[in-house]
Protein backbone atom coordinates (compact mmCIF):
# COMPACT_ATOMS: atom_id res chain seq x y z
CA UNK A 1 0.00 0.00 0.00
CA UNK A 2 1.21 3.61 -0.60
CA UNK A 3 1.53 6.03 2.01
CA UNK A 4 -1.08 7.75 -0.26
CA UNK A 5 -3.57 5.06 -0.51
CA UNK A 6 -3.18 4.50 3.09
CA UNK A 7 -4.06 8.45 3.41
CA UNK A 8 -7.02 7.98 1.52
CA UNK A 9 -8.11 4.97 3.67
CA UNK A 10 -7.58 7.30 6.82
CA UNK A 11 -9.68 10.42 5.31
CA UNK A 12 -12.32 7.88 4.54
CA UNK A 13 -12.37 6.93 8.40
CA UNK A 14 -12.27 10.26 9.28
CA UNK A 15 -15.40 11.22 6.77
CA UNK A 16 -17.49 8.09 8.42
CA UNK A 17 -16.99 9.36 11.69
CA UNK A 18 -17.67 12.86 11.23
CA UNK A 19 -21.42 12.73 10.18
CA UNK A 20 -20.84 15.33 7.41
CA UNK A 21 -24.54 14.78 6.14
CA UNK A 22 -27.24 12.46 8.23
CA UNK A 23 -26.94 9.98 5.74
CA UNK A 24 -23.09 9.15 6.48
CA UNK A 25 -24.25 7.46 9.35
CA UNK A 26 -26.14 4.99 7.24
CA UNK A 27 -23.65 4.67 4.56
CA UNK A 28 -20.25 5.44 4.41
CA UNK A 29 -19.39 4.58 8.55
CA UNK A 30 -20.94 1.02 7.48
CA UNK A 31 -18.31 -1.31 6.55
CA UNK A 32 -20.39 -2.92 3.23
CA UNK A 33 -20.26 0.70 2.33
CA UNK A 34 -16.48 1.61 3.52
CA UNK A 35 -15.04 -1.89 2.67
CA UNK A 36 -16.28 -1.16 -0.57
CA UNK A 37 -14.64 2.55 -1.17
CA UNK A 38 -11.35 1.22 0.12
CA UNK A 39 -11.29 -1.64 -1.96
CA UNK A 40 -12.21 0.95 -4.92
CA UNK A 41 -9.01 3.23 -2.96
CA UNK A 42 -6.80 -0.11 -3.41
CA UNK A 43 -7.95 -1.30 -6.48
CA UNK A 44 -9.92 -4.07 -5.86
CA UNK A 45 -13.65 -3.29 -5.24
CA UNK A 46 -15.11 -6.60 -5.76
CA UNK A 47 -12.99 -7.83 -2.84
CA UNK A 48 -13.85 -4.76 -0.78
CA UNK A 49 -17.82 -5.46 -1.46
CA UNK A 50 -17.68 -9.14 0.03
CA UNK A 51 -14.71 -7.87 3.28
CA UNK A 52 -16.92 -5.26 3.82
CA UNK A 53 -20.33 -7.20 3.90
CA UNK A 54 -18.84 -10.12 5.56
CA UNK A 55 -17.20 -7.33 8.65
CA UNK A 56 -20.50 -5.65 8.44
CA UNK A 57 -22.65 -8.41 9.18
CA UNK A 58 -21.15 -8.79 12.41
CA UNK A 59 -21.80 -5.49 13.12
CA UNK A 60 -25.89 -5.67 12.11
CA UNK A 61 -28.18 -3.78 13.92
CA UNK A 62 -25.64 -2.15 16.37
CA UNK A 63 -26.79 1.35 16.58
CA UNK A 64 -26.58 4.28 18.36
CA UNK A 65 -29.34 5.68 20.57
CA UNK A 66 -28.77 8.77 22.04
CA UNK A 67 -25.33 8.93 21.21
CA UNK A 68 -24.00 6.19 23.19
CA UNK A 69 -21.71 2.82 20.33
CA UNK A 70 -20.50 -0.26 21.74
CA UNK A 71 -17.85 -0.11 19.16
CA UNK A 72 -16.02 1.28 16.65
CA UNK A 73 -17.96 -0.11 13.43
CA UNK A 74 -16.11 2.11 10.70
CA UNK A 75 -12.54 1.25 12.14
CA UNK A 76 -13.07 -2.35 11.80
CA UNK A 77 -14.60 -1.85 8.63
CA UNK A 78 -11.99 0.83 7.08
CA UNK A 79 -8.65 -1.18 8.71
CA UNK A 80 -9.73 -4.13 8.55
CA UNK A 81 -10.94 -4.44 4.71
CA UNK A 82 -7.75 -2.52 4.14
CA UNK A 83 -5.19 -4.62 5.60
CA UNK A 84 -7.04 -7.75 4.50
CA UNK A 85 -6.66 -6.70 1.02
CA UNK A 86 -2.99 -5.38 0.77
CA UNK A 87 -1.47 -8.70 2.58
CA UNK A 88 -4.01 -11.09 0.69
CA UNK A 89 -5.75 -12.81 3.62
CA UNK A 90 -8.52 -14.80 2.92
CA UNK A 91 -12.17 -13.67 4.40
CA UNK A 92 -11.68 -15.89 8.23
CA UNK A 93 -8.80 -13.91 8.80
CA UNK A 94 -9.92 -10.45 7.95
CA UNK A 95 -12.88 -11.26 10.18
CA UNK A 96 -10.50 -12.37 12.86
CA UNK A 97 -8.50 -9.00 12.07
CA UNK A 98 -11.83 -6.81 11.63
CA UNK A 99 -12.78 -8.06 15.67
CA UNK A 100 -10.08 -6.80 17.12
CA UNK A 101 -10.22 -3.85 15.31
CA UNK A 102 -13.87 -3.09 16.33
CA UNK A 103 -13.85 -4.19 20.31
CA UNK A 104 -11.02 -1.37 20.53
CA UNK A 105 -14.25 0.11 21.47
CA UNK A 106 -15.44 3.71 20.90
CA UNK A 107 -12.41 5.56 22.29
CA UNK A 108 -12.91 7.92 19.23
CA UNK A 109 -16.67 8.52 19.91
CA UNK A 110 -16.20 9.34 23.51
CA UNK A 111 -12.53 11.38 22.76
CA UNK A 112 -14.47 13.76 20.43
CA UNK A 113 -17.77 14.00 22.66
CA UNK A 114 -15.36 14.85 25.67
CA UNK A 115 -13.48 17.22 23.40
CA UNK A 116 -15.70 18.96 21.77
CA UNK A 117 -17.69 20.05 24.98
CA UNK A 118 -14.14 22.87 24.87
CA UNK A 119 -15.03 24.98 22.04
CA UNK A 120 -18.53 25.28 23.33
CA UNK A 121 -16.75 28.67 25.28
CA UNK A 122 -16.20 30.41 21.66
CA UNK A 123 -19.63 29.72 20.45
CA UNK A 124 -21.05 31.83 23.75
CA UNK A 125 -18.07 35.00 23.02
CA UNK A 126 -19.92 35.41 19.92
CA UNK A 127 -23.36 35.02 20.90
CA UNK A 128 -22.05 37.84 23.64
CA UNK A 129 -20.22 39.75 21.42
CA UNK A 130 -23.79 39.68 19.69
CA UNK A 131 -21.94 41.04 16.32
CA UNK A 132 -24.69 38.83 13.43
CA UNK A 133 -23.03 35.71 14.97
CA UNK A 134 -20.18 36.34 12.35
CA UNK A 135 -17.97 33.34 11.84
CA UNK A 136 -20.04 30.89 13.93
CA UNK A 137 -19.13 28.19 11.55
CA UNK A 138 -15.73 28.27 13.08
CA UNK A 139 -16.51 26.99 16.44
CA UNK A 140 -19.64 24.62 15.67
CA UNK A 141 -17.83 22.72 12.35
CA UNK A 142 -14.88 24.16 10.92
CA UNK A 143 -12.68 24.00 14.43
CA UNK A 144 -14.41 20.99 15.75
CA UNK A 145 -13.56 19.22 12.56
CA UNK A 146 -10.03 19.70 12.47
CA UNK A 147 -9.83 17.93 16.12
CA UNK A 148 -11.72 14.99 14.21
CA UNK A 149 -9.01 14.64 11.63
CA UNK A 150 -6.00 15.05 13.71
CA UNK A 151 -7.58 12.03 15.96
CA UNK A 152 -9.22 10.25 12.95
CA UNK A 153 -7.23 10.40 9.75
CA UNK A 154 -3.31 10.39 11.36
CA UNK A 155 -3.69 7.51 12.93
CA UNK A 156 -5.68 5.39 10.79
CA UNK A 157 -3.22 6.43 8.17
CA UNK A 158 -0.32 5.34 9.50
CA UNK A 159 -2.28 2.19 10.83
CA UNK A 160 -2.66 1.30 7.30
CA UNK A 161 0.52 1.89 5.72
CA UNK A 162 2.40 0.14 8.46
CA UNK A 163 -0.05 -2.43 9.36
CA UNK A 164 -0.24 -3.68 5.75
CA UNK A 165 3.41 -4.41 6.09
CA UNK A 166 3.41 -6.47 9.12
CA UNK A 167 -0.14 -7.78 9.24
CA UNK A 168 0.44 -11.28 7.55
CA UNK A 169 3.46 -12.07 9.43
CA UNK A 170 1.78 -10.44 12.68
CA UNK A 171 -1.53 -13.08 11.82
CA UNK A 172 1.07 -16.25 10.93
CA UNK A 173 1.98 -15.73 14.45
CA UNK A 174 -0.77 -15.48 16.46
CA UNK A 175 -2.81 -18.17 14.03
CA UNK A 176 -4.18 -19.93 17.16
CA UNK A 177 -6.21 -16.63 17.81
CA UNK A 178 -8.50 -16.95 14.43
CA UNK A 179 -10.48 -19.74 15.49
CA UNK A 180 -11.40 -17.77 18.45
CA UNK A 181 -11.94 -14.99 16.90
CA UNK A 182 -14.61 -16.60 14.12
CA UNK A 183 -16.54 -17.60 17.26
CA UNK A 184 -16.69 -13.90 18.48
CA UNK A 185 -17.83 -12.90 15.46
CA UNK A 186 -20.14 -15.30 14.87
CA UNK A 187 -21.75 -14.67 18.48
CA UNK A 188 -21.82 -10.38 17.77
CA UNK A 189 -24.69 -10.28 15.57
CA UNK A 190 -26.46 -11.73 18.18
CA UNK A 191 -25.76 -8.55 20.32
CA UNK A 192 -27.26 -6.04 17.48
CA UNK A 193 -29.99 -7.87 16.86
CA UNK A 194 -30.90 -7.93 20.50
CA UNK A 195 -30.28 -4.48 21.07
CA UNK A 196 -32.50 -3.61 17.73
CA UNK A 197 -34.86 -5.74 19.24
CA UNK A 198 -35.34 -3.98 22.38
CA UNK A 199 -36.51 -0.75 19.99
CA UNK A 200 -39.19 -3.38 17.99
CA UNK A 201 -39.89 -6.57 20.04
CA UNK A 202 -43.31 -5.28 21.80
CA UNK A 203 -46.42 -6.94 22.13
CA UNK A 204 -48.26 -8.58 18.93
CA UNK A 205 -45.45 -8.00 16.72
CA UNK A 206 -43.08 -10.19 18.72
CA UNK A 207 -44.16 -13.76 17.10
CA UNK A 208 -43.46 -12.04 14.31
CA UNK A 209 -39.36 -12.56 14.89
CA UNK A 210 -40.26 -16.13 15.00
CA UNK A 211 -41.86 -16.03 11.72
CA UNK A 212 -38.40 -14.60 10.24
CA UNK A 213 -37.16 -17.22 11.70
CA UNK A 214 -38.60 -20.40 10.59
CA UNK A 215 -38.85 -18.75 7.11
CA UNK A 216 -34.95 -18.62 6.85
CA UNK A 217 -34.13 -21.80 8.80
CA UNK A 218 -36.62 -24.07 6.73
CA UNK A 219 -36.36 -22.53 3.44
CA UNK A 220 -34.16 -21.76 0.88
CA UNK A 221 -34.94 -17.84 0.64
CA UNK A 222 -32.86 -15.46 -0.03
CA UNK A 223 -32.72 -12.21 2.06
CA UNK A 224 -34.93 -10.27 -0.49
CA UNK A 225 -37.55 -12.69 -0.58
CA UNK A 226 -37.73 -12.58 3.61
CA UNK A 227 -38.14 -9.22 2.98
CA UNK A 228 -40.83 -8.86 0.75
CA UNK A 229 -42.70 -11.56 2.13
CA UNK A 230 -42.20 -10.22 5.42
CA UNK A 231 -43.94 -6.63 4.17
CA UNK A 232 -46.79 -8.19 2.94
CA UNK A 233 -47.27 -10.10 5.83
CA UNK A 234 -46.91 -6.41 7.73
CA UNK A 235 -49.73 -5.35 4.83
CA UNK A 236 -52.22 -8.01 5.44
CA UNK A 237 -52.05 -7.90 9.74
CA UNK A 238 -52.23 -4.17 9.19
CA UNK A 239 -55.25 -4.29 7.08
CA UNK A 240 -56.82 -7.09 9.34
CA UNK A 241 -56.53 -5.24 12.37
CA UNK A 242 -57.88 -1.79 10.77
CA UNK A 243 -61.00 -4.18 9.57
CA UNK A 244 -61.54 -5.71 13.00
CA UNK A 245 -61.53 -2.36 15.12
CA UNK A 246 -63.89 -0.38 11.98
CA UNK A 247 -66.01 -3.38 12.55
CA UNK A 248 -65.96 -2.70 16.53
CA UNK B 1 -45.80 46.39 17.23
CA UNK B 2 -43.83 45.48 13.35
CA UNK B 3 -45.50 44.01 10.45
CA UNK B 4 -45.50 40.32 9.25
CA UNK B 5 -42.23 39.11 9.29
CA UNK B 6 -42.12 35.75 6.67
CA UNK B 7 -38.63 34.12 5.81
CA UNK B 8 -37.76 33.70 2.51
CA UNK B 9 -37.47 30.53 0.58
CA UNK B 10 -34.00 30.41 0.43
CA UNK B 11 -32.98 31.13 4.04
CA UNK B 12 -35.47 27.93 4.91
CA UNK B 13 -33.25 25.69 2.86
CA UNK B 14 -30.43 26.89 3.96
CA UNK B 15 -31.32 26.49 7.54
CA UNK B 16 -32.83 22.97 6.04
CA UNK B 17 -29.36 22.29 4.25
CA UNK B 18 -27.50 23.59 7.02
CA UNK B 19 -28.92 21.14 9.70
CA UNK B 20 -28.91 17.81 7.05
CA UNK B 21 -24.89 18.57 6.41
CA UNK B 22 -23.54 19.44 9.76
CA UNK B 23 -26.19 18.69 12.39
CA UNK B 24 -23.38 16.91 14.74
CA UNK B 25 -20.27 18.38 13.45
CA UNK B 26 -20.15 19.60 16.97
CA UNK B 27 -21.15 16.68 18.91
CA UNK B 28 -20.13 17.20 23.04
CA UNK B 29 -21.43 16.04 26.10
CA UNK B 30 -22.16 19.35 27.41
CA UNK B 31 -25.10 20.13 24.63
CA UNK B 32 -24.60 17.85 22.30
CA UNK B 33 -26.07 18.70 19.79
CA UNK B 34 -26.67 22.49 20.59
CA UNK B 35 -23.88 24.61 18.83
CA UNK B 36 -25.20 23.14 15.21
CA UNK B 37 -28.54 23.19 15.87
CA UNK B 38 -27.62 27.06 16.93
CA UNK B 39 -25.12 26.89 13.28
CA UNK B 40 -28.98 25.40 11.71
CA UNK B 41 -30.75 28.20 12.57
CA UNK B 42 -28.06 31.46 12.73
CA UNK B 43 -29.50 31.96 8.94
CA UNK B 44 -33.55 32.92 10.04
CA UNK B 45 -32.00 34.52 12.95
CA UNK B 46 -30.32 37.01 11.13
CA UNK B 47 -33.23 37.84 8.85
CA UNK B 48 -35.59 37.87 11.82
CA UNK B 49 -33.81 39.92 14.32
CA UNK B 50 -31.42 41.95 12.01
CA UNK B 51 -32.80 45.46 13.81
CA UNK B 52 -33.21 44.24 17.15
CA UNK B 53 -29.99 43.68 18.83
CA UNK B 54 -31.32 42.57 21.79
CA UNK B 55 -33.74 40.01 20.50
CA UNK B 56 -31.15 38.54 18.32
CA UNK B 57 -28.78 38.07 21.16
CA UNK B 58 -31.52 36.32 22.93
CA UNK B 59 -32.49 34.49 20.19
CA UNK B 60 -29.04 32.92 19.62
CA UNK B 61 -28.62 32.46 23.51
CA UNK B 62 -31.73 30.20 23.32
CA UNK B 63 -30.63 27.86 20.82
CA UNK B 64 -27.83 27.30 22.23
CA UNK B 65 -28.82 25.13 24.55
CA UNK B 66 -29.05 21.02 25.37
CA UNK B 67 -30.37 19.63 22.40
CA UNK B 68 -30.47 15.71 21.05
CA UNK B 69 -32.72 14.70 18.63
CA UNK B 70 -32.57 11.60 15.85
CA UNK B 71 -31.72 13.38 12.34
CA UNK B 72 -34.33 12.90 10.35
CA UNK B 73 -37.68 13.54 12.48
CA UNK B 74 -35.58 16.13 14.02
CA UNK B 75 -36.04 17.41 10.70
CA UNK B 76 -39.85 18.68 11.94
CA UNK B 77 -38.73 20.40 14.91
CA UNK B 78 -36.77 22.56 13.02
CA UNK B 79 -39.10 23.69 10.96
CA UNK B 80 -41.62 24.54 13.51
CA UNK B 81 -39.15 26.48 15.86
CA UNK B 82 -38.41 28.45 12.35
CA UNK B 83 -42.25 29.03 12.12
CA UNK B 84 -42.52 29.77 15.52
CA UNK B 85 -39.63 32.10 15.71
CA UNK B 86 -41.09 33.94 12.46
CA UNK B 87 -44.41 34.55 14.50
CA UNK B 88 -42.53 36.38 17.30
CA UNK B 89 -40.53 38.62 15.40
CA UNK B 90 -43.74 39.81 13.64
CA UNK B 91 -45.11 40.58 17.12
CA UNK B 92 -47.29 37.47 18.12
CA UNK B 93 -47.23 36.19 21.47
CA UNK B 94 -44.97 32.92 21.30
CA UNK B 95 -42.57 33.51 24.75
CA UNK B 96 -39.43 32.02 24.86
CA UNK B 97 -40.45 29.19 27.47
CA UNK B 98 -42.61 28.25 24.53
CA UNK B 99 -40.13 28.27 22.06
CA UNK B 100 -38.00 26.55 24.67
CA UNK B 101 -40.61 24.19 25.44
CA UNK B 102 -41.72 22.68 22.45
CA UNK B 103 -38.18 21.99 21.96
CA UNK B 104 -37.52 20.04 24.75
CA UNK B 105 -40.87 18.88 25.27
CA UNK B 106 -40.53 16.90 21.20
CA UNK B 107 -37.07 16.03 21.69
CA UNK B 108 -38.06 12.64 23.11
CA UNK B 109 -40.86 11.47 21.49
CA UNK B 110 -39.53 12.09 18.03
CA UNK B 111 -35.95 10.69 18.88
CA UNK B 112 -38.20 7.65 19.91
CA UNK B 113 -39.88 7.08 16.84
CA UNK B 114 -36.71 8.26 14.83
CA UNK B 115 -34.47 5.90 16.48
CA UNK B 116 -36.60 2.72 16.83
CA UNK B 117 -37.78 3.01 12.91
CA UNK B 118 -35.01 4.32 11.70
CA UNK B 119 -32.20 2.87 12.89
CA UNK B 120 -34.12 0.03 14.18
CA UNK B 121 -36.02 -0.98 11.02
CA UNK B 122 -34.99 0.76 8.19
CA UNK B 123 -30.93 0.74 8.40
CA UNK B 124 -30.59 -3.30 9.76
CA UNK B 125 -33.31 -3.73 6.49
CA UNK B 126 -31.30 -2.59 3.75
CA UNK B 127 -28.33 -3.39 5.41
CA UNK B 128 -29.31 -7.08 6.32
CA UNK B 129 -30.12 -6.83 2.18
CA UNK B 130 -27.32 -5.28 1.06
CA UNK B 131 -24.43 -7.26 3.16
CA UNK B 132 -26.36 -10.87 2.21
CA UNK B 133 -26.07 -9.57 -1.55
CA UNK B 134 -22.61 -8.05 -1.24
CA UNK B 135 -20.88 -10.93 0.49
CA UNK B 136 -20.87 -12.73 -3.42
CA UNK B 137 -19.04 -9.47 -4.71
CA UNK B 138 -21.67 -7.55 -6.49
CA UNK B 139 -20.13 -4.00 -6.71
CA UNK B 140 -23.66 -2.22 -7.52
CA UNK B 141 -24.74 -3.15 -4.02
CA UNK B 142 -23.10 -0.25 -1.94
CA UNK B 143 -23.76 2.38 -4.47
CA UNK B 144 -27.66 1.42 -4.32
CA UNK B 145 -27.59 1.46 -0.07
CA UNK B 146 -26.32 4.84 -0.40
CA UNK B 147 -28.99 5.97 -2.85
CA UNK B 148 -31.96 4.43 -0.46
CA UNK B 149 -30.42 6.10 2.60
CA UNK B 150 -30.15 9.33 0.88
CA UNK B 151 -33.55 9.55 -0.13
CA UNK B 152 -35.31 8.05 2.54
CA UNK B 153 -32.96 9.67 5.16
CA UNK B 154 -33.84 13.56 3.18
CA UNK B 155 -36.52 12.58 2.09
CA UNK B 156 -38.30 11.82 5.53
CA UNK B 157 -36.47 14.80 7.20
CA UNK B 158 -37.77 17.44 4.46
CA UNK B 159 -41.46 16.11 4.69
CA UNK B 160 -40.59 16.63 8.71
CA UNK B 161 -39.51 19.83 8.20
CA UNK B 162 -42.40 21.14 5.25
CA UNK B 163 -44.62 19.41 8.20
CA UNK B 164 -43.26 21.25 11.14
CA UNK B 165 -43.12 24.81 9.03
CA UNK B 166 -46.55 24.77 7.46
CA UNK B 167 -48.57 22.98 9.89
CA UNK B 168 -47.16 23.20 13.62
CA UNK B 169 -46.85 21.80 16.45
CA UNK B 170 -50.19 20.16 16.28
CA UNK B 171 -49.87 18.82 13.16
CA UNK B 172 -46.54 16.90 14.56
CA UNK B 173 -48.44 15.62 17.51
CA UNK B 174 -51.52 14.70 15.51
CA UNK B 175 -49.36 13.00 13.19
CA UNK B 176 -47.76 10.89 16.28
CA UNK B 177 -51.37 10.15 17.70
CA UNK B 178 -53.37 9.41 14.07
CA UNK B 179 -54.35 5.80 13.20
CA UNK B 180 -52.50 5.85 9.82
CA UNK B 181 -49.47 6.45 11.65
CA UNK B 182 -49.82 3.82 14.55
CA UNK B 183 -50.27 1.32 12.05
CA UNK B 184 -47.47 2.57 9.58
CA UNK B 185 -45.55 2.12 13.04
CA UNK B 186 -46.66 -1.11 13.74
CA UNK B 187 -46.20 -2.48 10.32
CA UNK B 188 -42.77 -1.31 10.68
CA UNK B 189 -42.46 -3.11 13.97
CA UNK B 190 -43.92 -6.94 12.22
CA UNK B 191 -41.92 -5.67 8.82
CA UNK B 192 -39.00 -5.45 11.57
CA UNK B 193 -39.54 -8.16 13.90
CA UNK B 194 -39.45 -10.63 10.47
CA UNK B 195 -36.52 -9.69 8.99
CA UNK B 196 -34.58 -9.51 12.21
CA UNK B 197 -35.69 -13.30 12.35
CA UNK B 198 -34.24 -14.27 9.59
CA UNK B 199 -31.10 -12.33 10.03
CA UNK B 200 -31.00 -14.67 13.85
CA UNK B 201 -30.65 -17.74 11.00
CA UNK B 202 -28.70 -16.27 8.51
CA UNK B 203 -26.21 -14.07 10.25
CA UNK B 204 -25.58 -15.02 13.81
CA UNK B 205 -23.17 -18.36 13.94
CA UNK B 206 -22.95 -20.11 16.75
CA UNK B 207 -22.07 -23.86 16.88
CA UNK B 208 -21.04 -26.72 19.33
CA UNK B 209 -18.11 -28.69 18.96
CA UNK B 210 -19.36 -31.08 21.59
CA UNK B 211 -19.51 -34.80 20.66
CA UNK B 212 -20.27 -37.80 22.67
CA UNK B 213 -18.27 -40.83 21.91
CA UNK B 214 -20.36 -43.88 20.88
CA UNK B 215 -17.69 -47.01 21.59
CA UNK B 216 -15.48 -48.63 20.24
CA UNK B 217 -15.13 -47.89 16.28
CA UNK B 218 -18.53 -45.72 16.28
CA UNK B 219 -18.36 -42.58 14.83
CA UNK B 220 -18.49 -40.34 17.79
CA UNK B 221 -21.84 -38.22 18.21
CA UNK B 222 -21.96 -34.86 17.02
CA UNK B 223 -24.53 -32.56 18.81
CA UNK B 224 -24.40 -30.05 16.37
CA UNK B 225 -24.72 -31.95 13.28
CA UNK B 226 -26.38 -34.61 14.95
CA UNK B 227 -29.34 -32.98 16.83
CA UNK B 228 -28.95 -29.37 15.93
CA UNK B 229 -28.74 -29.10 12.35
CA UNK B 230 -31.59 -32.04 11.54
CA UNK B 231 -33.79 -31.16 13.91
CA UNK B 232 -33.44 -27.39 15.62
CA UNK B 233 -31.38 -25.75 12.78
CA UNK B 234 -30.40 -22.14 14.47
CA UNK B 235 -31.31 -23.06 17.82
CA UNK B 236 -27.88 -22.02 19.70
CA UNK B 237 -28.39 -18.59 17.33
CA UNK B 238 -32.00 -18.22 18.66
CA UNK B 239 -30.77 -18.81 22.26
CA UNK B 240 -27.85 -16.26 21.95
CA UNK B 241 -29.86 -13.57 20.53
CA UNK B 242 -32.58 -14.08 23.09
CA UNK B 243 -29.98 -14.00 25.73
CA UNK B 244 -28.41 -10.47 24.57
CA UNK B 245 -31.80 -9.23 24.02
CA UNK B 246 -32.90 -10.21 27.41
CA UNK B 247 -29.48 -8.84 29.36
CA UNK B 248 -30.07 -5.56 27.20
CA UNK B 249 -33.40 -5.17 28.41
CA UNK B 250 -32.48 -5.75 31.51
CA UNK B 251 -30.34 -2.45 31.82
CA UNK B 252 -26.99 -4.10 31.09
CA UNK B 253 -25.21 -1.65 28.63
CA UNK B 254 -24.01 -2.73 25.47
CA UNK B 255 -20.95 -3.07 26.13
CA UNK B 256 -21.07 -5.00 29.13
CA UNK B 257 -22.67 -7.46 26.84
CA UNK B 258 -19.91 -7.46 24.39
CA UNK B 259 -17.52 -8.37 27.07
CA UNK B 260 -19.44 -11.24 28.17
CA UNK B 261 -19.97 -12.42 24.43
CA UNK B 262 -15.83 -12.13 23.47
CA UNK B 263 -15.10 -14.19 27.21
CA UNK B 264 -18.10 -17.11 25.92
CA UNK B 265 -16.02 -16.86 22.83
CA UNK B 266 -13.08 -17.35 24.13
CA UNK B 267 -13.97 -19.71 26.49
CA UNK B 268 -15.90 -21.84 24.49
CA UNK B 269 -13.71 -21.64 21.82
CA UNK B 270 -11.00 -23.29 24.00
CA UNK B 271 -12.73 -26.01 25.58
CA UNK B 272 -14.65 -27.14 22.47
CA UNK B 273 -17.66 -26.19 23.82
CA UNK B 274 -18.06 -23.80 20.59
CA UNK B 275 -16.85 -24.48 17.52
Amino acid sequence: MSLFQAFLCGLLYFLAQSNVTMVSYGTIYRPLVNGFLVGCILGDPVKGVQIGATINMMFIGFISAGGSLPSDIPMAGILGTALAISAGLEIDAALALAVPLGLLGAFTWVGRLTVDSFFNPLTERLIEKNDGLKGLWLPTVVIPQIFLFCITCIPVTIAAYFGSQVVGDFLGSVAFLIPIMSVIGGLMPALGIGITLKFIFQGETRVFLFLGFLLAAYTELDMIGIGLISLITAIIYIQLTSKIEGAE
Amino acid sequence: MAETKKLSKSTLNKCFWTWEWTYQACYNYENMQGGCFLDAMAPAIRELYADDPDEFKAAAARHFEFYNIENTTGGGVLGLVLAMEEQRASGEDVTEEAIRSIKTGLMGPLSGVGDSYMQGVIYPIILAIGCAQGVQGNTAVPIIVILLQAIIQIGIARFMFNLGYNKGSDALLDLLESGTFKNLLSGAGILGCMVLGALIMNFVSVHTGITIPMGEGAEPFSLQTGLFDTLLPGFLSLAATLMCYALVSKGWSSTKVLLLLVVIGIVGSVTGILA
